[in-house]
This record gives C-alpha cells, sequence and structure tokens, in this order.
C-alpha cells in the first residue's frame, strides 16, 4: 500500500516537563491515527535567566511553552502534524505562531466557553477545546474525529512524551 | 507666705511690663490690657482700710521671639542654569526579546519514513542534524553519524533505541476498541482460512501461491491479538521476504507494531529480549544463529510461532529445522504452497515441527492422509475463484521443422556419446548443459533461425491482433526475443526482459497496455514473472517450458489474476519427440504423489523443480564395462538453477 501522505492524519503531543533544577524540556511526539509515532523531537533543556523572568512576569510560561519550545519543535518535524494537541492551558500561545491548528486536552464539557472564542469537540474518550476562529482547525478537528475510533484515549500519548523526556533527562544526566 | 507670694507676683507683673519692650513690635506695650499697675499708696491705703491683699489676676503671655517669623518672610534666593540639550533623548536597550535558540534531539520513526518530504526542507536545517530512527540497515551508520550530532548523549544510539520503545503505544491501545480495517474485503474462502488458523494449535496453510497465505496470516495473528489469545509471535522467512512481510502488515494491519530482528548480534540480542515487542520477525539465518548462540534453555518463549515458506525445514535433521523446533511456542502455524517439493517424507518433518507426530516418527502415506486432513488447509485457484474466468491450457504439440530436426537429433546423439564417454566423472551440470542445448534447439534451428513454434506463433498472432486482442509471450531466453521482436514487428511487438534498463520498462508496459496497435509483448520469466499486472491480455504463450512449474504459473498468474474479464488462453509449446515431452512427463508424475496426499484441492503444476536425477533420468545413460551395464547417476546432488 502506498500511503497518501496528504490524506493521512498526524497528531501531534506537544508537553513540557520540569527538570530538577527549574529547566523545561518540551517534546513533541507525531503519530498516525493508531497512535503509534512517526516522529518525536525533544529541546535542550530551557532555563530562563533572572531577567526574562522579571520582564516576561506572568507570560513567561506561554512564552516559554509555546513560543521557544512548541514552535521550535514545530518548525524542526520533518512530519509536519496536521492537528496538534497540548495539555497545558499556556502552551496555547503557540497558535500565534503557527499555521497548523492546536487543540487544547480538556475535561471542559461546555461546548463554548463564556467568551465564544473557543470551541469544544468530543473526540475519542476527550475533548478538544480550540480556537472557534481557526478555520483550519474546525477542519483538522472534523477530519480527527473522524478517524479516531470512540474509545481512544488521547491523553494517552502524552504519558508517552513524558516518559521519553524524562529518560531524555536521565540520560543527559548521566552523560 | 502670702505676702511674700503677692510680692513676688509684682514683681512678675514688673518683669512683665519690663518684658514688653521685646515684645511683638506691632503691639503697643501702653495698651497691654493687664498691665496697669496698682500704686504703691492705694496698695497701703487698701490694706489698711479692708485688711486685704490685692492680688493682680493677669497673667500675661508673650510670644517667644525665635527669630524664625523673620526668616519666613525673608525672600527665596533663587538661580536658573541652563543646559543645551544636544541630542534627543534616547534609550539604550540593555535587554530585548528574543526567542533563545533551542537545541532538539528527534528520531523519526520507520512508519514516519514515508511522510518525510524529499529533500526540500535542505536549508531550514541549517545547524541542527536530525538523527534518523533505527530502522535496520541504517542503524549502523546512526553509530557512525553520532558524532556529528549536538549535544550527543554518551551513547546516543542507545537513548534512540529506548525512545523508540518508549514512545510505542500501550499494547492495548493497539488492539482495544479499534475495529478490524480491511482494506478490502477477504473473499469467502479468505474467511475460511483465517477462522481455520485462528482456531488451530498447529496449523499447515498450503494454499496455493497466489491466494493469500500472508493475509490470512496476518488476519490470523491480528484477531489472536486482539482476543488476547495471544501477545508475542515470532514469524520466521527468508531474509528476501522480509520487506514483504512488512508491507503486507502494514497493508492489511496497519495498527500491528512489527519489529525486525536485524542489525548486529548485539542489537539483535537486544531486540530478542525487548519485552513489549508484540510481533518479531526473522530470518531463518539468523534465528538459528542466534538461539544456537543463546542455548536451548535460554530460547525466548513465543505464543505464536509461524514459518514461512516452511519447506525450509523439510530436511528434518537440518539445524535450523532442530532449532525451529526447539523454540518454546504454544501455537505453530507454517505456511508453504509447496508442502512436498520431492518427497512425502518431507511432510514428516513439518509435522514434527508442529508437533502433531512424535519425535522421528515416520507416517505412512495413509497417515499423512489423515493428518493431512486434520492440520492441513489447501486451496487452490480453480477451486476458490469461482469467479475468475477460466484458464484454458491448450498445450500446442509442434513437429520440428525438418532443419531443426537434423539439428537437434545431431546435437542429442552427440551430447549422450559425450556424456557416456565421461563415465564417473559425469555431473548433473553436464547434463544440465546438454539439456538447454537441446531446448534451444527447439525454439530456432541454430543454422537457418527456422522455428516451427514461430511459425505457429505468428499464425496464432493474425488471429488474435484480427480480434484486438493482446497476448503475453515468456521465454527463458532473451536473445530469442530480440529476434521474434523482428519477425512479429507487425503486430506492434514490444520487448521486455533483463536487459532493458528499469526506466525504460514501465513505459513498454504502458504502452502494451493503452496503445490499440501493440498486441504482444515478449518477457523473459526472470524479469516478468513477478509482480507485474497484465490482466488485460487474454492470452499467454510459452515459448519453452521452465524448469520451474511455479514460475511458469507465476508468468501465466499476470494475465490470470483479479480483475481478468475474459477467459485466458494459455498455450504451452512442446515439440514431439523431444526432451520437452519428456519434462512435461516427469512433472506430471510429481503431480501426481502431491494429490495423492493432499487431495484433489491440487491441479495446478506446483514448484517441484526437477532434481539431478531427474535430469539424468530424461536420458538413458548408461556406463558400458565388459558385458555389465551400470546405470549413471550423478554422485554430487545439485539443484539446477530454477
Amino acid at each position: 500500500m502506498v500511503a497518501d501522505g496528504s490524506n493521512e492524519l498526524r497528531l501531534g503531543f506537544l508537553t513540557t516537563i520540569e527538570c530538577p533544577d527549574g529547566a523545561l524540556i518540551g517534546g513533541l511526539l507525531v503519530t498516525n491515527h493508531y497512535g503509534r509515532p512517526l516522529e518525536f523531537q525533544c529541546t535542550t533543556p530551557v532555563k530562563p535567566n533572572r531577567t526574562q523572568e522579571v520582564l516576561y512576569g506572568p507570560t513567561l510560561i506561554p512564552f516559554l511553552l509555546g513560543e521557544v519550545i512548541g514552535l521550535t519543535l514545530v518548525e524542526k518535524m520533518n512530519i509536519k502534524p496536521n492537528l496538534i494537541l497540548i495539555e497545558q492551558e499556556q502552551a496555547i500561545e503557540l497558535q500565534k505562531h503557527t499555521a497548523i491548528p492546536v487543540a487544547i486536552l480538556s475535561d471542559i464539557a461546555q461546548i463554548l466557553d463564556e467568551s465564544g472564542s473557543f470551541l469544544c469537540e468530543q473526540i475519542g474518550k476527550n475533548r478538544l477545546r480550540f480556537d472557534a476562529g481557526h478555520q483550519s482547525g474546525r477542519a483538522a478537528i472534523e477530519n480527527t474525529s473522524k478517524k479516531i475510533p470512540g474509545d481512544a484515549d488521547l491523553g494517552e500519548p502524552f504519558e508517552r512524551v513524558r516518559e521519553a523526556l524524562n529518560e531524555a533527562v536521565k540520560m543527559g544526566s548521566s552523560r | 507666705m502670702e505676702f511674700s507670694e503677692a510680692k513676688s507676683d509684682s514683681e512678675i507683673g514688673t518683669r512683665t511690663a519690663v518684658s514688653h519692650s521685646g515684645g511683638p513690635h506691632f503691639l503697643p506695650s501702653s495698651q497691654a490690657p493687664h498691665a496697669v499697675p496698682v500704686s504703691q499708696a492705694d496698695r497701703q491705703y487698701f490694706q489698711q482700710q479692708i485688711d486685704c491683699d490685692a492680688i493682680p489676676l493677669m497673667v500675661s503671655a508673650s510670644v517667644f521671639a525665635s527669630g524664625m517669623n523673620g526668616a519666613l518672610s525673608r525672600k527665596f534666593n533663587l538661580e536658573a542654569t541652563s543646559f543645551e540639550l544636544l541630542e534627543r533623548a534616547g534609550m539604550m536597550p540593555k535587554w530585548k526579546p528574543t526567542r533563545p535558540r533551542l537545541k532538539t534531539f528527534g528520531m523519526t520513526f520507520p512508519d514516519g519514513m514515508e511522510f518525510i518530504p524529499p529533500k526540500e526542507e535542505k536549508e531550514h536545517e541549517t545547524e541542527l542534524i536530525h538523527i534518523k530512527g533505527p530502522d535496520g540497515a541504517a542503524s549502523e551508520n546512526t553509530e557512525r553519524k553520532k558524532s556529528t550530532r549536538l549535544k550527543p548523549p554518551a551513547n546516543a544510539l542507545s537513548l534512540e533505541d529506548r525512545l523508540f520503545y518508549l514512545l510505542q503505544p500501550p499494547l492495548q491501545s493497539w488492539l482495544a476498541g479499534q475495529e478490524l480495517l480491511m482494506p478490502f474485503e477477504p473473499f469467502p474462502y479468505q474467511y475460511e482460512g483465517i477462522a481455520w488458523l485462528f482456531s488451530q494449535k498447529a496449523a499447515l496453510l498450503a494454499d496455493e501461491m497466489g491466494l493469500g497465505k500472508t493475509m490470512q496470516t496476518i488476519t490470523g495473528v491480528r484477531l489472536l491479538l486482539r482476543s488476547g489469545q495471544v501477545s508475542r509471535i515470532l514469524l520466521l522467512c527468508p531474509k528476501p521476504l522480509i520487506p514483504n512481510w512488512q508491507r503486507e502488515f502494514k497493508f492489511w494491519a496497519e495498527e500491528l507494531p512489527i519489529t525486525v530482528v536485524q542489525g548486529d548480534s548485539n542489537r539483535r540480542k537486544m531486540i530478542w529480549e525487548m519485552p513489549n515487542t508484540p510481533i518479531l520477525i526473522a530470518n531463518y539465518e539468523s534465528m538459528t544463529r542466534d538461539f544456537e548462540t543463546m542455548g536451548e534453555e535460554n530460547i525466548p518463549r513465543f505464543d505464536l510461532v509461524v514459518l514461512d515458506e516452511a519447506q525450509r525445514i523439510k530436511n528434518r535433521d537440518s539445524r535450523t529445522a532442530e532449532i525451529a523446533r526447539s523454540i518454546p511456542r504454544k501455537r505453530s502455524w507454517a505456511l508453504t504452497g509447496t508442502p512436498i517439493e520431492n518427497r512425502h517424507e518431507e511432510m514428516s518433518s513439518l509435522f514434527e515441527w508442529m508437533e502433531v507426530i512424535p519425535p522421528r516418527a515416520t507416517p505412512d502415506l495413509r497417515q499423512l492422509q489423515v493428518l493431512s486432513k486434520e492440520f492441513i488447509l489447501r486451496r487452490t485457484k480453480d477451486l476458490v475463484m469461482s469467479d475468475l474466468p477460466p484458464r484454458l491450457d491448450r498445450p500446442a504439440y509442434l513437429d520440428l521443422n525438418p532443419a531443426q530436426q537434423v539439428a537437434y537429433e545431431t546435437a542429442e546423439k552427440d551430447g549422450v556419446i559425450q556424456l557416456n564417454a565421461m563415465g564417473d566423472s559425469i555431473t548433473v551440470q553436464h547434463v544440465f548443459e546438454l539439456v538447454l542445448r537441446l531446448k534451444q534447439i527447439t525454439n530456432f534451428d541454430p543454422v537457418t533461425g527456422e522455428s516451427s513454434k514461430l511459425d505457429r506463433l505468428e499464425a496464432d498472432m493474425e488471429e488474435i491482433a484480427a480480434s484486438g486482442g493482446k497476448a503475453i509471450l515468456f521465454s527463458q531466453w532473451t536473445k530469442p526475443l530480440d529476434l521474434m521482436a523482428e519477425r512479429l514487428k507487425r503486430f506492434g511487438t514490444l520487448v521486455y526482459h533483463g536487459g532493458i534498463p528499469t526506466k525504460q520498462r514501465e513505459p513498454i508496459l504502458d504502452q502494451f497496455k493503452h496503445d490499440p496497435d501493440s498486441h504482444l509483448l515478449l518477457m523473459s520469466y526472470g524479469t516478468g514473472a513477478v509482480g507485474l499486472n497484465l490482466q488485460f491480455a487474454g492470452y499467454v504463450f510459452l515459448f519453452d517450458r521452465w524448469w520451474n512449474p511455479a514460475i511458469e504459473d507465476q508468468a501465466i498468474n499476470r494475465a490470470h489474476r483479479i480483475g481478468q474479464k475474459t477467459q485466458v488462453i494459455v498455450t504451452k509449446f512442446i515439440c514431439n519427440n523431444t526432451i520437452e515431452e519428456r519434462i512435461d512427463m516427469v512433472l506430471e508424475q510429481k503431480r501426481e504423489l502431491f494429490r495423492s496426499i493432499l487431495g484433489d484441492g491440487d491441479t495446478t503444476c506446483e514448484a517441484r523443480s526437477l532434481t539431478a536425477a531427474e535430469i539424468f533420468g530424461l536420458f538413458d545413460l548408461k556406463q558400458k564395462k565388459g558385458d555389465v551395464t551400470k546405470k549413471i547417476a550423478p554422485q554430487v546432488f545439485q539443484k539446477p538453477a530454477a
């Protein structure tokens, strides 16, 4: 079988863990719709300096998760996902920097949040919250929901990413 | 006491009056209300008259002259200094928000390789070096490339390996809840086969080639995994077939992760011992080597072992067969299109591996028939593909042209004499050479180029071309194909064989398919027999017979396959009174043996090439020593390259 790359569903799972010294390490796993891994990229630890902490204030974490880590990983990927799932709310910042739709794995039940800017959709066992105004996001979510079996757990791959990141940290520190 | 107090009071009054001189200058001292002095005479008068004392009640307070008030009213002394503004005031930013450059580490999984767009992203990858995932042959390279990676961990290969497995989804999620998606609906007989495999602890699936043994096996494995009956499977196959299995697994059960046991011995050892690898694929050679090294007690356990091309273990004394028998397993499936290649004893080895007969048992023909019924499933195309248009085999018995006849007889006589003269030093190669020479003469007379086969072909092609049909022709040799193409030019004849550069091959097939004036495609068995879909051709010519009938079948199946709309007429040219007749006869005898064990399922000839003894039998080779004649038999059994 020749897989048609354009039609295949490729899901990106982006998450970040904190090292014991406070640095952040991000990983992005791209899988097919069965959750089989296609590509994995992780960053080296990122530790903001004091100036950045002071000047970015509360926007520091979204900046690090979304722009510094998320965008770097997305740009690095050879296999571009057609939907990026995140579990850390603050990483949604990434959406401002990439055309690939980003959705938050969410357990919020309502279809529209108060501001009306986010939509929720049930996919597999999970709910995805995504920017209501993002047109390609809507298409990507629809495409995803068609191909994902009803009892698929979209939260599971994040565990793999975290485990892989921990492994990378361990290997890195034992070096 | 009182007096003295009064006295002192008057003193105060006097003092007060005096102190007024230094008081606020805006109040005249004469106007001070309580400063009216009481005269001494009055005082004395009062004292005499009323005997009382007068006490002045007035208490006066005056403001202390601190001198501060004067300072308050003093004017400020102000001075202004002016500075020239030489330039606009600017900012000297010490910090600006930048996105720190982040280093990344990554891997692409074998599954992901196909998604990677071809090379155009080159310029983006300026300083980040991408590391490919472990994909077998490339893994050795990865080790070498290690030094070029940015901050590689001490044992990067190992990290990659570890991540490779860490990032695999958990077994449950591969299987749980996903519908069994099939790219195609299996045929009814395939469903039967899958169900049969699923229920068998020991099974030999001996379906005819092309009926989908692979697909049935994969689906059987999938069902067993899904139902939780097995969790660790080993599939053994000849090395060249590994990519084929990978492809088929991806096609039929893409959710199942497969791991190929390959690489150097350390890596292979790691894979053998790796937990959480449900399906391992290994080739016979590395399996034998690795398990030999591990020792029998350390061979990993499997729930299911599948042997593809199981005739590999037909010799029960071979190392491969012994090791294969020692693998601890719960289920044993064997796959082969040719469970018997030469002798029925070969079945015993398979049955012994399947553990349905005791070790070293030698069941006779009748027992084999009983075992076959229970443990072998064999279907042929004729039986199961009723919707496929029939294949009509028309052997064309031809007489050689006079020139060919002479050439053939001379060559045979000379050849046999020559062989006889060689006595015991004769080998199968010598006989084989003679056979080839004779076969060539039945195709074309070496001197005149006359050919009764070509005459007949030309006549048939006139008819086929007139009706707009298409035909494919197979020959063992490529040179005669070029000769024929010249003579059959008017049928828009195309040639496709190993001598054609690979790039030109596809356009040739394309032209044959779409050009209405192209009626004949000449192919060699070697190049054209495998993998091509030519089901728009209704005629197949076998110009000469191939040693291995399975190859002939494969060739015919280019046209006679799913998608064929009309019947396929197969013309096999056989020259009377030549070696071709004798070859045909030997194959027919084998077919008979096959049928007697496996029943009537088999109606086509199978992959049973001629053995050395059979090739010798084609000629009446005898050696004469004095009065005694003895039959010459080959000392070294060596199979002809078929």
